[in-house]
């Protein structure tokens, strides 16, 4: 070969290497870069990570403070369902109290009322007693001619006196409230005061028709609160009936119970009803009429005798009310 | 027999006292008076009086107040009330602690005052 030939060859490839020499360094630079980008992207990678355990660390907080809350949350709402239920019982419970302070008032005022009645009717009452007394006297030892007619008159007098003072007697028990007040209470008795009282309301529409055991029913308890209860179930009767009826009194003993039966052959109380009747405040009765007061209360009253007050009714048939006295 | 038992009686309706004393002379020595202080006065005059019968509701001094002044002054009589009340938580606290025997209630039973009086008069 020429050494031009090959002096030109070697500048070739002189030239080649310089050229490859340059790529390899490009590349070499390139790759430089490369490796340092990575180098970035993997520091920055790593920073990252620990921020993810960071923020993962706090998650985790977050989920147990909220866990916590929850629970919190779940304990409130049982203790406001438990103050529920206890304002609940609270509400009822003023309500009975209310119905029975205003039922209590009510007798209060009636029993001022019918003592001061039952004094101002028992003075003159005791003039005519004991004019009474001294005419007898007088007719003893001055005799008429007319004996017959005047022991009549005399007679008519002593039992004008002696209706007079019953009724105010049964008046009176009314006003016997007193709350610590236990005594023997003869069942039958107050019946018959009740219906002294409602007398003029029965007659003479209403035939009141009584079964009474043979053995006297007596209770240990109070007995005005007790007039309460009967004065409140016969005058119930008694406005159940529209025009002409008849109410029913049956007392007997069963096993160890005295029960009481007044059925009347009145309108009747619907199924839905039968069942709020003792609650306070229901009546059915036009406003004015009725308190709706009057079986919550003999209800209640009942229940502090130890005994138990059932109602059954028929629509246009009648109410069977039943109280029931365990044996003393 | 019962002629020479003294039975005062207190009463502020003049009806009452003289119902009282026409029906109750007939057997008893009746005095009386138409109130609390008639009465304390009385018995100063007649200390061998030994049944006494109060109303209750009268001007100035009820029948119970009555028997606690008489009380003081003469403990051993015998002492009632008599009214057209009710029996009241006074008079029943007045017959426990024995201020009073018994209370009559108006329109009066004449056998019960009567039988009252012939049992307290023969105890004294």
């Amino acid at each position: 070969m020429e050494q031009s030939e090959l002096e030109k060859n070697h500048a070739l490839l002189k030239e080649k290497f310089a050229r490859h020499e340059q790529i390899l360094i490009q590349a070499y630079k390139s790759l430089k870069k490369k490796e340092l980008a990575l180098n970035l992207l993997n520091n920055e990678l790593s920073a990252s990570e620990e921020e993810i355990k960071i923020i993962n660390e706090g998650l985790q907080a977050a989920n147990e403070e909220i866990t916590a809350i929850n629970e919190e949350l779940h304990n409130k709402n049982i203790i406001i369902e438990e103050q529920n239920v206890e304002l609940r019982a609270t509400m009822q419970h003023l309500k009975d109290t209310q119905s029975t302070l205003l039922q209590s008032e009510k007798m209060a005022s009636l029993g001022i009322l019918t003592a001061g009645v039952a004094h101002e009717i028992n003075n003159p009452l005791n003039y005519i007693m004991g004019a009474y007394i001294g005419l007898q006297n007088y007719f003893e030892d001055y005799p008429s001619p007319e004996k017959e007619k005047v022991a009549v008159l005399l007679s008519i007098l002593l039992e004008g006196v002696e209706r007079a003072s019953k009724i105010v007697d049964s008046l009176n028990q009314f006003s016997r409230n007193n709350e610590a007040n236990i005594e023997p209470c003869n069942i039958t008795e107050i019946i018959e005061n009740c219906l002294v009282i409602l007398n003029n309301k029965i007659k003479p529409y209403i035939q009141v028709k009584k079964n009474y055991c043979n053995s006297p029913i007596v209770i240990e308890g109070n007995t005005g609160k007790l007039h309460q209860v009967f004065l409140n179930i016969l005058s119930n009767s008694q406005q159940a009936i529209e025009g002409y009826g008849e109410i029913h009194i049956v007392t007997k003993k069963i096993n160890s119970d005295w029960v009481v039966e007044i059925s009347d052959t009145g309108v009747g109380i619907s199924n839905e009803n039968l069942n709020r009747i003792t609650d306070p405040f229901f009546t059915t009765k036009p406003p004015g009429k009725g308190t709706g007061l009057g079986l919550s209360i003999s209800y209640n009253i009942v229940k502090e005798h130890n005994g138990v007050l059932k109602f059954k009714s028929e629509i246009a048939k009648g109410t069977t009310v039943q109280i029931v006295f365990p044996i003393s | 027999m019962t002629k020479g038992i003294k039975v005062l009686y207190i009463d502020d309706e003049p009806v009452n006292v003289q119902l009282f004393e026409i029906i109750f002379s007939r057997k008893y020595a009746v005095l009386s008076g138409s109130s609390g202080f008639d009465g304390l006065k009385i018995l100063e005059n007649n200390p061998d009086t030994s049944v006494i019968i109060s109303d209750m509701k009268m001007p100035g001094m009820s029948g119970i107040e009555f028997v606690l002044k008489a009380k003081e002054k003469f403990p051993d009589k015998n002492y009632y009330i008599l009214t057209g009340y009710d029996i009241t938580e006074e008079i029943q606290t007045a017959i426990n602690n024995g201020l009073i025997r018994n209370h009559f209630k108006k329109p009066f039973n004449l056998d019960k005052i009567e039988s009252s009086i012939n049992e307290a008069a023969r105890f004294n």
